[in-house]
């Protein structure tokens, strides 16, 4: 791109302004300014948000080139910041992210300033679209569909992300399926299917990422579980079973891993506005309405917000725990 | 030459499309002339838009559509936000060849979601150095506000002010964008930041609005208002190329030609219609048109010298901030109000003993500059 200068040398911040009409393809706001070299050729750049505190006019910095929507565009890079610590983003794997909770989360974590890795078990275009949506957003953002349930290839998934961002810090567990039916009509296969992507799925991402964790010093793990892993459904022994044994598992590597500063918690939904809950009929909902407290279903973005708030610098004395989203359905 | 006929349509969100607004315009100024207008021999048309929002170039062969079998010779002007400036200056350099001619500006610019509008008004600033890191204008004009309130000390409580007078002031024009909205300081203070240090109340708005003029060679009535002065500059269209961001180049350079062909300075000057496209605009060019000295503006404004008592009224009719800014039409409504006001036409918010009134229309953040100076004639 013809005005981007020699990036080396020195910049000075001349004057900036956080601005909230982004122009198109940006969608969000974002930090952008104006920048000057020793031969006062001068640069409109962006800002990373994260640096909106220290940032005043005279600092000195750096210009970085980043790839977004329109192609190559400079980032400005404050000096101080850079010398004292390599801020790059979070990077989180969101599994089970193309729709419902999983597409929630991995929006929410990208405003928040999270790099996303998307995931299902099969290629679907949807896969691109959330991705460079998140692109949008000013993150970025790789579609990797994987099938879970096989370890190896979950373990290539990893590495791949690990090339690409360097790093892997937060890992959501996200991924389910349903397969309903009442014990004596439940096939082995609706059994094996449900506990291969819920409960093996989680198993194999989780150990795929550990040793990368604890190499960094450090991560955060939620695993998504549901109300029904604590109260039992009729025709959900699968489902059921995968949900109640994330809980387990989830004390379990919070216990095993807390000396290496990874935290894991749980999260459990009660009924949530998704794909998953629109099959229900619509007498059983006005049934299942009646009990909520709240009287109401969730939506995905409430749940993502409590998975922000776990992912977050607020929740660093938090591991282990089971946090139930249901409108009080059900209290523990 | 004399501006024998001026016609506006109400500013603001209407269902009328492009051409309605424009034929409603055109109208409108052939009947405050009385002008019949098989007179006209040539149109020039400003708009800035119609090609990213409507789709529709070649306006000037749209337009001969509303004077059939005439074929005239029409064009279309566009220098982003001075567009219509820049076209009656155009108009007043082919006057060496026709006698009357009119002058349209145009623009539909609501229906449309927020982000279209800030694209396409965005591609008045440079591709490369500006569009692509994604600054918007409003950021521009942030840039501007922040080096001149680092550079002289003036604060967001100055900005307001402007904002308030052009609010207050639109209340008294019937054919403002805001007319019927009251709005106090605590209201603009209040108001979401769009891009800091500016908030929504230093921002013009989005507008859809048509005006016209007749200019002629000869004096046709009493009520017809002589143009001593067109000028119109350019610069840098990217403020990474300018120097200093506290004043436009290219205004300051056509307020002198226009002084010096109008053989006036600025103390002559009695009213001005000035492009306040944001806030701070207005307290630049209160400068650069050289009513103040630079760093002075703002103890103008806190003193209330351009207020409608003040010793010299800017933005009588409320402004590109709150008559509104149908970017095409803004530099001809400027024209419109001078010339309402030089006749003494303006009713409530009319301005005493008004002689002499100036216009400054501005695209970009000063690539453009289109001054003209307009004068009554005294019997």
């Amino acid at each position: 791109m013809g005005i981007i200068k020699s990036r080396d040398q020195s910049w000075t911040l001349i004057t900036y302004s956080e601005t909230a009409t982004p122009l198109p393809p940006y969608e969000a706001g974002y930090l952008v300014g104006m920048v000057e070299n020793e031969q006062r050729e001068r640069l409109i750049t962006q800002i990373d948000k994260k640096y909106r505190k220290v940032l005043s006019i005279g600092l000195q910095g750096k210009i970085r080139p980043i790839e977004n929507m329109y192609g190559e565009i400079n980032f400005f890079i404050p000096v101080m910041v850079e010398e004292t610590k390599e801020e790059t983003a979070e990077v989180a794997l969101v599994t089970g992210s193309l729709r419902g909770i999983g597409r929630a989360i991995a929006l929410e974590l990208a405003k928040n300033g999270a790099d996303i890795v998307v995931n299902n078990s099969k290629f679907l275009p949807e896969g691109e679209e959330l991705a460079n949506e998140i692109r949008k957003i000013g993150r970025k953002s790789t579609y990797i569909p994987t099938d879970i349930s096989n370890y190896q290839k979950v373990e290539e998934m990893v590495k791949q992300i690990i090339e690409e961002y360097g790093k892997i810090n937060i890992l959501i567990n996200n991924a389910g399926i349903t397969r309903d039916k009442k014990l004596e009509n439940m096939g082995v296969e609706m059994w094996d299917q449900v506990i291969s992507t819920n409960l093996t799925g989680t198993f194999n991402c989780t150990k795929a990422v550990i040793k990368q964790m604890q190499k960094q010093g450090g991560g955060k793990i939620v695993n998504i579980s549901s109300i029904v892993g604590e109260t039992g459904n009729i025709g959900q022994a699968n489902y059921a079973a995968t949900k109640g044994g994330i809980i387990a598992f989830t004390k379990t590597i919070a216990k095993e891993y807390a000396k290496d500063k990874i935290l894991v918690n749980a999260v459990a939904p009660g009924f949530i506005n998704t794909k998953m809950t629109e099959t229900i009929p619509p007498g059983t909902i006005q049934d299942i309405m009646r009990q909520i407290p709240l009287q109401r279903f969730g939506e995905p973005e409430e749940v993502a917000k409590l998975v922000h708030f776990l992912i977050s610098d607020k929740s660093n004395y938090i591991t282990g725990q089971t946090f139930n989203i249901n409108g009080g359905l059900f209290m523990s | 030459m004399y501006v024998i006929g001026i016609g506006k349509t109400k500013f603001g969100v209407t269902t009328q499309n492009l051409i309605q607004l424009a034929e409603e315009a055109i109208n409108k100024a052939m009947v405050d002339s009385s002008f019949p207008s098989e007179n006209i021999q040539a149109i020039y048309v400003s708009n800035f838009l119609g090609g990213i929002l409507q789709n529709q170039l070649h306006l000037n062969s749209v337009i001969s559509g509303l004077f059939p079998h005439r074929h005239l010779p029409i064009i279309r002007v566009e220098t982003a936000c001075a567009s219509g400036g820049a076209a009656v200056h155009q108009a007043l350099i082919a006057m060496n060849k026709f006698e009357n001619i009119l002058v349209l500006g145009v623009e539909k610019m609501t229906g449309y979601d927020s982000g279209v509008i800030s694209k396409a008004i965005a591609s008045a600033g440079d591709v490369e150095r500006d569009q692509l890191p994604g600054l918007s204008f409003p950021a521009s004009y942030a840039f501007i506000a922040q080096k001149y309130m680092e550079k002289y000390g003036a604060t967001s409580d100055d900005l307001d002010l402007i904002s308030l007078k052009a609010h207050y002031n639109a209340t008294l024009n019937p054919s403002a964008h805001f007319q019927h909205k009251k709005i106090d300081l605590n209201t603009i203070k209040n108001s979401v930041m769009v891009s800091s240090p500016l908030r929504l109340f230093d921002c013009s708005p989005v507008s859809d609005g048509a005006a016209a003029i007749i200019i002629s060679k000869k004096r046709h009535s009493k009520r017809d208002v002589e143009i001593i002065a067109s000028s119109l500059k350019t610069d840098f269209i990217s403020l990474t190329q300018r120097e200093d961001f506290t004043c436009f180049p290219a205004a300051k350079l056509a307020a002198a030609e226009a002084y010096q062909q109008a053989k006036v300075s600025p103390s002559d000057i009695n009213l001005a219609e000035v492009h306040d496209c944001f806030t701070i605009a207005e307290m630049v060019a209160m400068e650069d048109l050289g009513f103040c000295a630079p760093g002075e503006s703002k103890e103008w404004i806190k003193m209330g010298r351009t207020a409608l008592q003040g010793s010299l009224p800017i933005n009588t009719d409320g402004g590109l901030k709150a008559n509104g800014h149908p970017i095409g039409a803004t530099g001809i409504s400027q024209i419109y109000e001078i010339v309402t006001q030089l006749r003494g036409e303006a009713g409530s918010r009319q301005v005493k003993a008004a002689e002499i009134g100036l216009t400054h229309n501005v695209g970009g953040v000063g690539g453009t500059a289109a001054i003209h100076i307009l004068k009554k004639i005294n019997e």
